[in-house]
């Protein structure tokens, strides 16, 4: 059971193929798995128990005809829930749009669906990937599976909980000021925000159009890198869509845990976590030891500078306020009650600020691209912290308010540079406090997700922590 | 006094709410709608100003070449 429930999708899918695993076996299994342990943590609005099911068994079918639909066929997988899924609704979490029943596939729903991919439910988020976790909604918050105490992060927090807690190997989030990195470093797995326009944003809810980031959650950086590669390309209906090729990223990951990373070069921004914010401690031994790690490993880690953190944050902000509000004026005006208390006050500082605000922020933007493509000149990846803490109590309103800032994740959705958040080790943890993930950032050159994912991969590969699991099962 | 100048603030928020159409907002949330208010100051005072006067701003929409070979077709 527990085998199954962290078998890696790749695996899954080679087994599918050669008939030695049942799609419907595993569709069921993780049903089971779901039922028994999901009313603790919340991960889903909503299963499609029936609808998965048949279409586990439609996948056999034709496999037994001697077809295949691709590389996910019979592999079950999850999507937070502002991204549409044709004939149910995407919720975003919110009472304003519990009856939205979508009537088409996001673009990246139906590549999925395409590639053989078997949608098993929608999973819980921040209320409109924005504020949370809040208890004033139709539907709970989603919680971490290593406590489910604490906070697993957001906005995706169903994506990072399900995918943890063994109810799915892969699951999309999405990504504005982080919050697919978010859950992911709370939750112990990985999560790549690719490069801007990378992964089509059509037929999914809006934040913030020129931050959003549509974004693949998974255990391990190999299976994040062969899902990149499906919802990757372009498509004509996403105005921001880039038009280029996608490259072989499962290839470039097992190129990293083949042969390594000697001689290439890592750039440590440490004045993001040490000098423009504090990190906890464990966070800073943690990044620190996984530098040991790369250093040993071959590659020539050196510190790098680039502007404060802050300035960063403060211009990702008005230009993510200014978007966010104009997505949400009418609602705020018309069924202000509807929102939660926390998503509002979230959204209300877009409605002070002028259009001037908002332009001199995108006028800055450019600076900030050209201070990180800058640093990349020299370097191959960037490493900085994703949290500046490990996971906290999800009910301890003050942490919660805390964390908002205290990321280095924004300011990669301002830049639009590929950001993959994994993990790093665990806090010490006690017989009463269970160890907890912690995690780091990995930083690559537009549209050059592939050399994040081969320093990632060889990173993971040179660690045990990809075979630690939530203790669901003990 | 301290009434008057209270009253002109009140005044001065109420009008703010109207403007922007968010008087429900005042009315069940006043303590946020204030605190949204002030974020929102402080942010425009903190954000850096451009640098040049040529400083363009990062546009989201560019119009491809559509003539051009796009790399997913290729």
């Amino acid at each position: 059971m527990t085998q199954l429930a962290y078998l890696s999708w790749l695996e899954a899918a080679r087994k599918i193929r050669g008939r030695e695993l049942s799609s419907v076996t595993y569709t069921k299994t993780l049903l089971d798995r779901i039922k028994r342990h999901d009313g603790q943590f919340n991960a889903f609005l909503r299963l499609q128990k029936d609808e998965a099911l048949a279409a586990a068994r439609e996948a056999e079918r034709v496999l037994a005809s001697g077809a295949r639909l691709g590389p996910l066929h019979g592999v079950p997988f999850g999507l937070k829930d502002i991204i549409d899924a044709s004939g149910i609704p995407t919720t975003a979490h919110s009472k304003i749009l519990a009856d939205n029943v979508a009537t088409r596939d996001a673009f990246v729903t139906s590549r999925i669906k395409a590639a053989g991919g078997i949608l098993l439910g929608k999973l819980s988020t921040h209320e409109f990937a924005c504020g949370g976790p809040c208890f004033d909604l139709p539907w709970p918050p989603a919680r971490n599976p290593w406590d489910r105490r604490m906070y697993p992060g957001g906005s995706s927090s169903g994506s990072g909980a399900a995918v943890a807690a063994g109810f799915l190997p892969v699951a999309l989030g999405s990504d504005t000021g982080g919050s697919s990195r978010h859950p992911a470093s709370m939750c112990g797995i990985v999560g790549m925000k690719a490069t801007y326009g990378r992964v089509s944003r059509r037929g999914v809810i809006p934040l913030s159009f020129s931050l959003d980031h549509i974004c693949p959650i998974t255990r391990t950086v190999a299976e994040n890198a062969a899902l990149l590669e499906v919802i990757a390309g372009h498509d004509p209906e996403d105005p921001a869509s880039a038009p280029y090729a996608v490259p072989k990223y499962l290839a470039a990951a097992e190129r990293g845990s083949r042969e390594g990373i000697k001689g290439m070069r890592i750039g440590v921004i440490r004045h993001f976590y040490r000098k423009d914010l504090v990190a906890h401690p464990d966070v800073d031994a943690a990044i620190e030891a996984a530098l040991e790690v790369l250093a040993g490993l071959g590659a020539v880690v050196e510190e790098v500078t680039t502007k404060p953190l802050g300035e960063f944050a403060d211009c990702n902000q008005v230009i993510l306020l200014s978007e966010g509000y104009a997505v949400h004026r009418e609602w705020m005006q018309t069924r202000p009650e509807d929102y939660a208390v926390m998503t509002r006050a979230k959204l209300l500082p877009g409605a002070f600020l002028s259009a001037v605000d908002y332009v001199q922020g995108v006028r800055n933007r450019p600076h900030f691209v050209a201070a990180i493509d800058q640093l990349l000149e020299k370097v191959d990846v960037l490493v900085t912290a994703s949290s500046m803490d490990p996971p906290f109590l999800i009910d301890d309103e003050e942490a919660k308010a805390r964390c908002y800032p205290r990321q280095a994740r924004a300011p990669f959705n301002l830049t639009g540079h590929p950001a993959l958040a994994l993990p790093v080790g665990f806090t010490e943890g006690s017989d009463s406090n269970p160890p907890l993930p912690l995690s780091m950032q990995m930083v690559g050159r537009h549209f050059d997700e592939e050399t994040v994912y081969r320093v990632a991969a060889a990173y993971e590969q040179a660690t045990p922590w990809k075979d630690q699991h939530p203790p669901l099962d003990k | 006094m301290a009434t008057t100048e209270q009253s002109d603030d009140e005044a001065q928020l109420q009008s703010r709410a109207r403007e922007l159409g968010l008087e429900r907002v005042l009315k069940i949330d006043r303590d946020k709608f204030i605190a949204a208010l002030s974020a929102a100051q402080n942010l425009s005072k903190r954000i850096a100003r451009p640098r040049s006067l040529y400083d363009e701003p990062a546009h989201v929409c560019v119009f491809p070449d559509r003539s051009a070979k796009r790399g997913d077709e290729a």
